[in-house]
């Protein structure tokens, strides 16, 4: 495992800029998840880092040794692709052997080594598969051991789970978060999906249009975005506008204590699951004027007596038309200066 | 045409070219089923020379035309290149006429030709006839260079209609875990072009085995190809010259047959193991 330093990184193709000056550090052993929408250049970065690409500006470090220029073959940066990109002529064991094979490695440890990590990935008894005969999640597991069994420096994940349904998903999140555990590599998955990297990653990455807007754990991420770009790729967030006067930021929700003490026009955000519907108490009165189910959790529109509308989340049932109180907690609303 | 019909018209040629070749003739003063003729070309030693040699050149050819258009593919898949232009390139041999480039190679490479002219006047040989003989000559020099011309486009440009078929992924995949370009070329890209070179071997070895205009003018008068030697042979007033002349052809025939079978079954060998049980014993 290695420490990945980014250090203004930088692509360009055909003058569009796809990364734009990019610094990040990744720990040793630590699962970082490279959030973003499509054609945000999240795969790209992937691609730097493990040297299929090179980039425009900037230096790319593992361990502070300098590998920007150094060959993908020579990097140790493994990546594991979508579609996995098994080798359809090879059998399973000749596909997690072939790096090993490329490394001239003796026939007896490659026999080991395969043997191995078809134990870890839980696939023993298919080496003479092909990988047509294989499903979906057993792709997955052999593209992952195939990378693993090279020990590799990195291990880089490009959107891994979402040519899977939805239970396969679910346990290959699993599966691949006590691996990573289990063989301490340090490792960066590329997703656009929230929910995924929020479960998986010890710290978050935000790429939105090639910059690197934020980059937090996952629960500071939720609570605390640190712009309204972050917040609404988040999504799940209300949004009002407002003026901050005196340390107080007013907005149809109510006031809310800000550390700004000049007067300056803002916006105001609150995620769903932090806006309280009560039938008695609460900062402002609002009426449901829509509802959808689900599951754990109800989502209600409410059309607010000041004007404007809000979403909420909660267990509590209302029905339509039902007046109600609206309130959130002062540490619940985050507040961003507006231009 | 009705096509109850069609079965015996297309079946025609074949039985008029058995009945020839077995001696049952028309017109001429043999007749009565035989294999003499057959015996007769068997035994002859300038047949078995130009077997060998009908062989000899198909097989080069055959080599080095799908190893010369594989590298040629695999070329332009890495550097990335392919674009309209580059397959105008790669056609302009493919459909040039062989008579036309058999001539072209004739003015070019001839002992009398613009090469031999060239070095003889830039003072690299005292005389023309002091350049190699490439036209005419034993190797067959002129004649593969006639075939390497048309068929290494044809097989680059096939190849790599495969090569963009098959993930490029693959080679990212391939030197990101390790493997030098010549391994992810031989290891992955080569073992899934395997069905497309054979199809392009078998074309390009049947052209080469069947050809007659280019062997015919480009050729060494020290030995001639099958289908030279039927052609001079049919045009032989002796009857039994045309009868030997048939037997030529139906051997050329049978062994593009049997080559053709060959292919088949090995195609079915490299696909079963695909359409299997997905298991490799």
């Amino acid at each position: 495992m290695a420490r990945i330093t980014l250090v203004g990184v930088a692509k360009a193709f055909n003058d569009k800029q796809i990364l734009d000056r990019l610094d990040l550090d990744i720990e040793n052993g630590e699962l970082l998840a490279l959030l973003g929408p499509s054609g945000s250049g999240k795969t790209t970065l992937l691609k730097l880092i493990a040297g299929l690409d090179t980039p425009s500006a900037g230096r790319i470090k593992f361990d502070g040794s300098d590998v920007t220029l150094v060959s993908t073959r020579h990097r140790q940066a493994i990546i594991v692709f979508q579609d996995h990109c098994l080798f359809p002529h090879l059998t399973v064991k000749e596909n997690i052997a072939f790096g090993l094979r490329a490394r001239n490695e003796p026939r007896a440890t490659i026999d080991r080594k395969v043997g191995e990590i078809l134990e870890v990935v839980q696939l023993p008894g298919r080496q003479n598969s092909l990988p047509h005969a294989l499903s979906g999640g057993e792709k997955q597991r052999i593209a992952l051991a195939r990378a693993c069994v090279l020990k590799p420096r990195v291990l880089l994940l490009d959107e891994p789970f979402s040519n899977l349904d939805v239970n396969l998903r679910l346990s290959m999140r699993e599966f691949v978060v006590s691996l990573q555990r289990v063989l301490k590599l340090t490792c960066v998955l590329v997703t656009h999906d929230k929910e995924e990297a929020f479960v998986m990653a010890e710290r978050v990455a935000v790429l939105l249009d090639g910059r690197l807007e934020q980059v937090d754990t996952p629960e500071n991420l939720y609570d605390r975005p640190k712009n309204k770009k972050v917040a609404e790729f988040l999504g799940e967030a209300n949004f009002f506008p407002g003026v901050v006067a005196d340390g107080v930021f007013t907005c149809a929700l109510g006031s809310f204590a800000t550390p700004w003490q000049d007067t300056r026009q803002a916006v105001g955000m609150v995620r769903y699951d932090n806006v309280q519907l009560g039938r008695h108490t609460g900062n402002t009165l609002g009426k449901i004027k829509d509802k959808v189910f689900a599951g754990r959790y109800t989502f209600y529109k409410v059309a607010l007596a000041a004007g404007g509308e809000l979403m909420a989340s909660c267990k509590e049932s209302f029905t339509l038309g039902d007046a109600v109180y609206v309130s959130c907690a002062d540490h619940a609303m985050q507040v961003y200066s507006t231009p | 045409m009705k096509a109850a019909s069609k079965p015996y018209l297309l079946a025609a040629p074949l039985v008029l070219f058995l009945t020839l070749t077995f001696g049952l003739s028309f017109g001429y003063e043999i007749s009565g089923l035989t294999l003499r003729h057959f015996l007769a070309v068997l035994w002859n030693r300038d047949f078995v020379v130009s077997l060998v040699a009908t062989l000899s050149v198909a097989a080069v050819a055959t080599l080095v035309s799908n190893v010369g258009g594989a590298a040629l593919a695999f070329a332009m898949l890495k550097a990335r290149v392919g674009g309209e232009w580059v397959r105008h390139i790669l056609q302009l041999p493919v459909i040039m006429p062989h008579l036309v480039v058999t001539v072209v190679v004739f003015h070019i490479f001839a002992q009398t030709g613009v090469l031999a002219r060239l070095t003889w006047w830039l003072g690299f040989i005292d005389d023309p006839n002091q350049f190699p003989l490439m036209v005419f000559d034993h190797f067959a020099i002129g004649i593969m260079l006639v075939y390497l011309y048309k068929q290494i486009p044809f097989v680059a440009m096939v190849c790599f209609d495969s090569l963009r078929g098959i993930s490029h992924r693959f080679g990212d995949v391939g030197e990101n875990l390790g493997a030098t370009p010549w391994q992810v070329a031989t290891r992955v890209y080569l073992p899934l072009l395997k069905p497309t070179l054979m199809a392009t071997a078998l074309i390009t070895f049947a052209f080469a085995f069947g050809a007659f205009e280019v062997p015919f003018l480009l050729g060494t008068p020290l030995w001639r190809t099958l289908p030279v030697e039927a052609y001079l042979l049919h045009i032989n007033i002796d009857p039994d010259a045309q009868a030997r002349s048939m037997a030529i052809n139906v051997i050329i025939s049978a062994i593009s047959l049997g080559l053709a079978l060959v292919y088949s079954s090995a195609l079915r060998v490299v696909s079963h193991v695909r359409h299997s049980d997905g298991e490799r014993p």
